[in-house]
């Protein structure tokens, strides 16, 4: 199930909220964690079943690690956990590529290609691995002691509202609020979720979906058809697609966490306004930068490393398993490796150049690096998005034959707009209205509320609408 | 204000959240709210039936999403406000291919697309077709029968000035302006409409094209009927019952089809429209006079004359293939197929063989019949003037899709280092001499 369907707006969120709210305190776990279970068992029938063990033996895993009385024990335990989770994603999410790369090379070899049944990839199971090692990581680190409810635990794992997409939860970030969000269950943030659930619901339904099809339009064109002006379109449709698209969904799930009580912490900050490729890898995505900061960075020795070699070293590999996390394929790979090349050559001395040249032209280079970047996360493959490269810089006088549709030209102009208006104070000012956690008083209450009605509305009937576009007749 | 009146406020905006969230629940199952249907075709979604194995496959799951975004509460008025804030916003119509032209004119890319050739199928198939249908004009006249093909006049054509700039392509020739000239080339028995209602777009009292409807008017399609009938009665030199408009109505509403692509669009707000113009018709019953016998094959343009029942007034024994696959009035009452009607048998009954087509069929104008028609005057009646050309050109494709034959051709052409097409034609042209002349 996803957030913006017709199944999830009119029937499960209306009933989760309306049982959610009438229930007494005791009742709101159980009934998240039920309301969890069938949300992700809706769309993955058979993985639920996988979840749940491995979660439950991760609990266990984790609670014999805390009672652990020697280190050696400790590290046994760890690395037991670890095993599991990091395993279980390999199997799941890298088996098939490993194994087609292997073939590959097999098969330049001459020799007889492995025969492998490719296995499906569980929805979320990046997301919810990761928290899972936050959980074993931090009781390890004794950032936190563990859950002593099993269904608690069970609970921080499948949160629905970002188990699928995140924000990647760490887990001493919620511990608390896991056995108790009285402090946050208030009718005012209830208010401002829904409008912050809203606005992530709109800036998916009506500006990224926009974007995307525009996007799959370029991006499906033969090569022949691909002129410059269509790749630029088409870079830049799916540079905005994946902002709102992921920034979205965020804000949904911070929304709908923030009228059950639950405080998330932010995902994104107007990362199209960065000055340095640093600046956007603080802004974009900034649970997973977290992560890899906590869990990866500061363990092969972050800052603190000796040699420039090793520090470019260190953040140049973070940003490669960033890209790999993200999907199993080169194109997801070479990302990777692109954004750590311009990380350490900012670190070098593009950084200085940066700070030299001005915001203005340091934001549209920054944004045209990550643009660039977006070709080869939303290319088929390696050879295609070189073409695409390529052809960004061939220009023609042909005119692009898929350019005119007023509603895509608006959208992007909306979409340019929301993308940057934090460059400006007022911007700034507008996003702290809707997205701050302060007591509302009358006026923001009403408008609040309505303005968060009609994006509902509006958005739902985008959604139905989507799936409705009919012949005027039946046609032979 | 006193922090108990705040807290009411804030409480019943909580309130207020969740009825309108739960409200399309209600909806569903209360149906507080008279449902209004949406207009135009499209494959309706039936409610799945639950089974483990659909479960567990998440089968079951992906037809009840495409159920519920069907069936829920206040669906069809979401898709109204959606619709309506595109048109508002973006000029943009959600229906397959409608576009909002200039001066609030409804077009369809399929006529627009077409008048600017994107479909053209070339002069060498156009000329094909002509000289086919010349050959089956002569043996229907031979028979005492009369071939007579309309162009029904098209839309895109008419308001070619109110297409929107972003929709136009560079003008080619198109199939209407290639058939058009191989039915004067081949002297076919031919109306143009499309031409006469340009001519006569400025001159013409009331609207001959609808602003909200994609076929030509009624009013337009009487004055279209009246021209055929006086064709008809001069080709066959007969004197048919008179058929005349003796007023017209204005009223404020429209009536269909005048309004069939705008329906498709399912706005909230009727959009301004012109009126339209819709005649009265008068046919004079006449003993004396002569009524044929007719087969109209054709598009949906017919409707507007068929329905007015002038093929059992002014006509006789009216029938209407629906490109050539659903036959009426049949299927009014029971759904019946062309190719169950015993073709030879209808052929023989009737006197006047109609093709009526637009810009946008043009390119399969016929559907079929043309062939069949072929095909029966070579298999039941003595051809004449058989056109050997016709003859080889239809046994090339038949060599064409035999594999066989084929294969045994390019082995040939590469023994023989000629290209297959001269072997191809060479072995249709024995065939035809050979073979089908020598057994006739």
């Amino acid at each position: 199930m996803v957030f913006s369907s017709s199944i999830f707006l009119v029937y499960f969120l209306p009933i989760f909220l309306l049982v959610y709210f009438i229930a007494d305190a005791r009742f709101k776990n159980p009934i998240l964690l039920i309301a969890s279970v069938l949300f992700y068992a809706w769309g993955a029938p058979k993985f639920i079943f996988a979840i749940l063990a491995t979660t439950t033996l991760d609990f266990y895993l984790v609670k014999i690690l805390y009672n652990s009385q020697t280190e050696k024990k400790r590290k046994l335990f760890l690395i037991l956990s670890l095993t599991l989770n990091v395993g279980m994603l390999f199997y799941f999410k890298y088996c098939n590529f490993f194994i087609e790369n292997f073939n590959a090379a097999l098969s330049a070899a001459g020799a007889h290609e492995i025969t492998w049944t490719k296995v499906i990839l569980p929805i979320g199971i990046s997301f919810y691995t990761f928290e899972s090692l936050t959980y074993v990581v931090d009781v390890y680190r004794k950032l936190h002691k563990p859950l002593n409810n099993f269904w608690q635990y069970q609970m921080y794992i499948l949160l629905f509202p970002k188990l699928i997409a995140g924000p990647i939860i760490r887990y001493h970030e919620i511990s608390d609020q896991i056995e108790d969000r009285t402090i946050n269950d208030t009718i005012d943030n209830k208010i401002s979720g829904f409008l912050r659930f809203t606005i992530g619901l709109g800036k998916k339904v009506l500006i990224a979906n926009v974007m995307a099809a525009k996007a799959d339009e370029v991006f499906a064109l033969q090569d022949a058809d691909l002129n410059a002006a269509s790749a630029w379109i088409g870079m830049l449709a799916y540079t905005f697609q994946i902002y709102f698209d992921f920034s979205g969904y965020s804000d949904m799930a911070i929304g709908i966490g923030k009228m059950i009580g639950f405080k998330f912490p932010e995902n994104f900050d107007n990362p199209y306004t960065s000055q340095s490729i640093t600046e956007f890898w603080r802004r974009w995505h900034m649970t997973l930068g977290n992560w890899m900061r906590n869990y990866l960075y500061i363990p092969l020795g972050g800052n603190k490393v000796k040699s420039k070699f090793r520090l470019y070293f260190n953040l140049w590999l973070v940003f490669l398993a960033s890209g790999f996390w993200h999907g199993a394929a080169w194109t997801f790979i070479i990302w990777g490796i692109y954004h750590g090349l311009f990380l350490v050559l900012e670190r070098a001395f593009l950084g200085n150049v940066l700070k030299k040249i001005g915001k203005i032209p340091a934001t549209l280079f920054t944004f045209l690096l990550v643009a660039i970047g977006w070709v080869f996360f939303r290319a088929d493959d390696v050879s295609k998005a070189i073409t695409f490269l390529k052809k960004l810089f061939q220009f023609e006088s042909k005119t692009p034959y898929l350019f005119w549709d007023h509603k895509f030209i608006i959208m992007m102009f909306v979409a340019i707009l929301l993308a940057f208006f934090t460059s400006f104070k007022l911007g700034e000012k507008t996003q702290r209205v809707f997205y701050s956690s302060d007591e509302l008083g009358v006026a923001k209450t009403i408008s609040f509320t309505v303005l968060s009605c009609l994006l509902f509305i509006v958005s739902l009937a985008a959604i139905t609408s989507s799936n409705f576009n009919p012949f005027i007749y039946f046609r032979f | 204000m006193k922090a108990g009146i705040v807290n009411k406020i804030k409480a019943g905006s909580i309130i207020f959240i969740l009825a309108v969230l739960i409200l399309p629940i209600l909806q569903e199952n209360l149906e507080f709210s008279k449902k209004r249907p949406l207009g135009g075709w499209i494959t309706i979604v039936t409610k799945p039936t639950v089974s483990f194995d659909s479960l567990f496959s998440g089968g079951f799951q992906r037809d009840k999403e495409a159920w519920i975004n069907q069936e829920f509460g206040f669906r069809n008025d979401l898709v109204r406000i959606n619709n309506q804030l595109d048109y508002w916003l973006f000029k943009q119509a959600n229906a397959k291919g409608i576009i909002y032209g200039e001066k609030g004119v409804l077009h369809d890319r399929l006529y627009t697309d077409a008048y600017f050739g994107m479909n053209y199928i070339g002069d060498h198939k156009i000329d094909s077709i002509a000289q086919q249908m010349k050959f089956l004009q002569d043996c229907l006249e031979r028979d005492n029968k009369t071939l007579l093909m309309v162009f029904a006049a098209g839309k895109a054509t008419y308001y070619s000035e109110l297409i929107p700039e972003h929709f136009k392509a560079e003008k080619k020739k198109n199939n209407y302006e290639g058939f058009s000239e191989a039915m004067k080339k081949y002297n076919i028995n031919h109306i143009d409409f499309n031409k006469w209602f340009l001519e006569n777009k400025t001159k013409s009292q009331y609207p001959l094209f609808p602003q909200l409807g994609i076929h030509w008017s009624i009013y337009g399609s009487a004055l279209a009927f009246d021209s055929i009938v006086h064709f008809v009665e001069k080709k066959r030199n007969i004197d048919m019952p008179d058929f005349f408009i003796k007023g017209v109505e204005t009223p404020d509403s429209l009536r269909t089809p005048d309004d069939d692509i705008y329906k498709a669009v399912n706005l909230l707000f009727q959009v301004p429209y012109y009126k339209m113009a819709y005649p009265i018709i008068d046919i004079k019953k006449d003993n004396s006079k002569v009524s044929p016998t007719l087969i109209t094959i054709g598009d949906s343009f017919w409707w507007n004359i068929y329905n007015t029942g002038v093929g059992e007034t002014v006509f006789k024994n009216g029938k209407f293939w629906y490109y050539n696959q659903a036959v009426y009035p049949e299927s009014f009452t029971n759904p019946i197929n062309r190719d169950k009607v015993d073709f030879a048998k209808s052929i023989e009954e009737t006197d006047v063989i109609i093709l009526c087509y637009t810009e946008s069929t043009l390119q399969t104008i016929g559907n079929g019949v043309l062939d069949d028609l072929y095909k029966y005057y070579k298999n039941n009646k003595q051809l004449v003037n058989p056109n050997r050309d016709i003859d080889i050109k239809n046994f090339i494709e038949y060599i064409k899709s035999d594999k066989k034959w084929m294969e045994v051709l390019s082995k040939k052409a590469q023994e023989t280092k000629r290209p297959i097409e001269d072997l191809i034609y060479a072995d249709a042209a024995w065939q035809v001499d050979n073979v089908l002349y020598k057994n006739k």
